[in-house]
């Protein structure tokens, strides 16, 4: 049982980080030693998500406007190792040029399929003139603090293909923990990923295109198996996000299904072994779901590791 | 023409200022990234709003895009990165 209690040790850790996160403006539970903080920021209509582990950060997409900015600031954030546009829609990459006009960042990786806007420019005109160096997605790992990102390029093929269906893929891992992101990827490239048998089993999933009718896959949710879905989508947005369609897809028992348009951020905290735990800025220190090695082995032995 | 969504389409009109309008708005054929040119006419007292590609400006843009990530990819290290 020594997993369970290294989880139990986790949930205080973090706890503890939270209820001291609550007496400041800006929660710092990536500042406790040891908790990878998994954050997913309510921008509006669009995504933006921030991973902070061993004084790592990565920022994956920046939302539709320059807000993402001062967001940053208000979490501390003061450098960027990584920042990854998922593809090079507006609503992910809107507010990128505020990011790195605002933050030294290290590095900086996309989809490779550029747009023909002015953001899309903009990006990557300050990536060249401010010495960020360019990653091309490929597969490829990338380690933050002790954790790590695997990167997927999209499977599908053509210049022709649209954005969401270029969405770059990025596995988060920590100890036994797992989290998917996929941008937009609509059902073209979500079965792709399967076909490739590039899906893990994971514990977070980030909905795909915003809860959107065309990202759901009942093959993909079959091999993914998240326990927690977060959709990044604003409340009365004008698409209808998130579809009924996708709710009911994503909303089984056992799974918690969280919106950052009504639950504002949501925080996910790691630890080494990869026992995890979540809350909202809604929630404030409840914890609305945890997992982990040792609360969840029967779902591990079906675990399809690389 | 940023993208589409549903029924909906996203379009740039300047950096950082984005109308969303109907799609039923946009000419046939239009896909994401083409550059469009917006026209009002006005006759018999009635006006009409005229969108059509501007297939110059898009050939355009593409080829700067198109350079400037060009440009990036080189500069990649390649491999795994540690941050």
């Amino acid at each position: 049982m020594i997993g369970a209690w290294r989880c139990r040790a986790a949930i205080v850790c973090a706890a503890l980080a939270l209820c001291a996160a609550a007496a400041r403006p800006a929660p710092a539970v990536a500042q406790q030693s040891g908790i990878l903080e998994l954050r997913f920021l309510d921008v509006g209509q669009g995504d933006a998500i921030l991973i902070r582990n061993g004084g790592k950060t990565v920022l994956v997409d920046a939302g539709e406007t320059d807000a993402i900015a001062a967001r940053l600031r208000q979490l501390r954030v003061d450098t960027i190792g990584l920042a990854v546009a998922s593809h090079n829609d507006n609503d992910h990459i809107g507010g990128m040029d505020a990011v790195l006009r605002a933050l030294p960042v290290r590095y900086y990786l996309d989809n490779g399929f550029p747009r023909t806007t002015s953001i899309q420019r903009t990006v990557l005109e300050l990536v060249r003139d401010r010495g960020v160096t360019y990653l091309q997605a490929g597969p490829r790992t990338i380690e933050v603090g002790d954790a790590r990102i695997r990167v997927l390029p999209s499977p599908v093929a053509g210049r022709s293909v649209a954005q969401n269906d270029h969405s770059v893929a990025l596995i988060l891992e920590r100890g036994a923990f797992r989290a998917l992101f996929t941008g937009d990827s609509e059902r073209r490239e979500l079965a792709a990923l399967v076909r490739q048998n590039e899906v893990p089993d994971v514990d977070v999933f980030k909905a795909p295109h915003h809860g959107s009718r065309t990202g759901i896959l009942g093959a993909f949710l079959a091999r993914a198996r998240p326990e927690v879905i977060v959709i990044s989508v604003a409340l009365g947005n004008p698409f209808g996000h998130p579809h009924a369609e996708a709710l009911a897809a994503y909303q089984t028992p056992g799974r918690t299904v969280l919106r950052t348009g009504q639950d504002g951020d949501v925080v996910v905290t790691v630890d080494s072994f990869g026992c995890y735990e979540v809350r909202t800025a809604r929630s404030g220190p409840t914890v609305l779901a945890r997992g982990g090695p040792a609360t969840s082995p029967a779902r591990r032995q079906h675990e399809k590791r690389p | 023409m940023d993208r589409f969504e549903g029924d909906r389409v996203v379009v740039e009109r300047a950096l950082h200022e984005v109308l969303t309008l109907p799609r039923a708005l946009l000419p046939a054929g239009v896909r994401e990234g083409d550059a469009l040119r917006v026209a009002v006419t006005a006759a018999a007292g009635e006006s009409r709003l005229v969108i059509t590609r501007n297939e110059a400006e898009t050939r355009r843009r593409a080829a700067i895009a198109k350079r400037l990530q060009g440009d990036l990819a080189a500069r990649d290290p390649g491999g795994d990165i540690k941050l």
